[in-house]
């Protein structure tokens, strides 16, 4: 099959932006995404899975030999922010990156968690059934957390940004 | 099939085989979750796997599904939309204790804490991570609950999991044997102290606190490496005469690496009402917590206050 250039159509990982411009067109998928709702960025796993971990994550995704991908796009993962903020932490996301690319992965996107992911995930649970959050000395999945508390959580991230 | 879902079909196989296979002999514990990349349980990065079941009541309980020995019931209340769907019946094994389908709600709000499995599959599953524990890059967490309450899981578990680096966070309230061994099973202990006083540790936890000194007692004189975790609880334990006798306790301990100590933090309660409980604390959760290191500098003891 030719493409409208002439050449060949190439098999890639790499959505752009089309995981959100193809969701009102296609109709609902077997991983629990209703028709209009987005897929997972790139080649991320569905939004509507639950999941095991990160390395789980990194394991499955670098399974494929990725150096044969043309037009390849990154893992987007997401992590409260409070992983970052001290240095013995922050080595340790540094560790997962290495593992990573060391898996053969090529692209990795880390977000940090902010305030408006978190207002979006009291509203909208079965979209982040991953979402940990740190609430004392461990962790928990934000979606699990009595309203009051995600108040809490989000509350807050508007005393942080406000600082 | 996610980890929960993999875990509970390895449970009915389990169920299925009778729990023994020839002279090889099933040991079945129960556990209520497996987080991979948990960063403050010990060094590197880690896996933590949840036993379930503690024989200790600690009025300050951040993880009350951690309590029971039993598999219970999770309901996210609040983010009902009460559509009914689970209240329809349904033919699933698992679901029939809870007279309630908990695989239909379509925004997961229902699940079961507890899956029983057994060590070798248990080890089996999280010795898939072994590649990225190479080169001291962290390990595999024994956390719960209380790990020393599943002895015969716990030590088959630690003896199929190396030569992964390995953890053992516990309460200390457990048989002394059973103790010895896991601490020569594993690389480093996580133990927590709660309170001096055995009348007030009774009080506060359930029980008095004779048997987790003395098993303290024992890995002080061994070299294996631990650190010491004191939750501070505002007016339970953070008056100077506690910390005075803890660090007098503590002092001359051969391995230990540092003292941890984890501030109170109003968030305790958050997780009481997906098990349909209330969180009462008999204390004032926004009392301000005391911090009377000075005892510690003087027997040289490093000590760190997490942030929370």
């Amino acid at each position: 099959m030719v493409n409208e250039r002439g050449g060949c159509y190439r098999a890639g990982t790499g959505s752009a932006m089309y995981y959100l411009w193809h969701a009102e067109e296609i109709g609902a998928s077997p991983d629990g995404r209703r028709k209009g709702e987005a897929f997972g960025a790139n080649y991320s796993p569905s939004l509507f899975a639950k999941l095991k971990g990160p390395l789980s994550v990194i394991k499955s995704f670098t399974k494929p030999d990725l150096s044969k991908v043309v037009n390849g796009g990154p893992l987007t993962m997401e992590f409260h922010s409070s992983l970052f903020e001290d240095n013995e932490s922050t080595n340790k996301v540094a560790d997962l990156v290495e593992f990573f690319i060391k898996s053969g992965g090529h692209q990795l996107q880390l977000n940090a968690v902010n305030k408006d992911v978190l207002i979006d995930a009291q509203k909208y649970p079965d979209k982040y059934q991953n979402l940990i959050v740190r609430v004392w000395g461990w962790s928990a999945y934000f979606v699990e957390l009595d309203k009051e508390y995600q108040d809490h959580v989000i509350n807050r991230y508007e005393f942080a940004a406000t600082m | 099939m996610n980890l929960r879902q993999q875990c509970e079909t390895m449970a009915k196989y389990i169920i299925s085989c009778g729990g023994m296979e020839g002279n090889d002999r099933m040991i079945n514990g129960i556990i209520f979750d497996i987080k991979e990349f948990t960063v403050h349980d010990g060094p590197g990065i880690r896996t933590t796997v949840f036993f379930k079941g503690c024989p200790l009541h600690c009025v300050w309980c951040h993880n009350p599904e951690g309590i029971s020995f039993q598999r219970e019931l999770l309901i996210n209340k609040p983010s009902c939309v009460n559509c009914g769907k689970c209240r329809v019946g349904c033919t699933h094994e698992e679901c029939k204790p809870f007279n309630l389908c908990t695989k239909i709600c379509s925004k997961g709000l229902i699940r079961i804490a507890g899956t029983i499995v057994d060590s070798e599959s248990l080890a089996k599953e999280l010795m898939k991570q072994e590649s990225f524990f190479e080169n001291n890059r962290g390990g595999i967490t024994i956390s719960g609950g209380e790990p020393l309450a599943q002895p015969e899981f716990l030590l088959d578990l630690l003896k199929r999991l190396k030569p992964i680096h390995t953890a053992v966070e516990t309460s200390g309230y457990g048989n002394s044997e059973v103790f010895k061994e896991a601490i020569g099973l594993t690389d480093i202990i996580l133990y927590d102290i709660k309170h001096m006083d055995p009348k007030i540790h009774e009080k506060v936890t359930g029980v008095d606190n004779n048997l987790i000194l003395s098993n303290f007692r024992q890995l002080m004189n061994l070299k294996k490496e631990f650190i010491v975790r004191i939750p501070l609880i505002p007016g339970i334990n953070d008056s100077e005469k506690n910390f005075k006798s803890m660090a007098e306790f503590l002092k001359g301990a051969k391995g230990l690496q540092r003292v941890e100590f984890l501030p109170y933090n109003t968030f305790t309660g958050a997780k009481y009402h997906i098990l349909n409980r209330e969180y009462k604390p008999p204390f004032n959760e926004k009392g301000k917590i005391q911090l009377y290191t000075s005892s510690f500098d003087n027997y040289g003891i490093k000590w760190t206050v997490r942030k929370n």
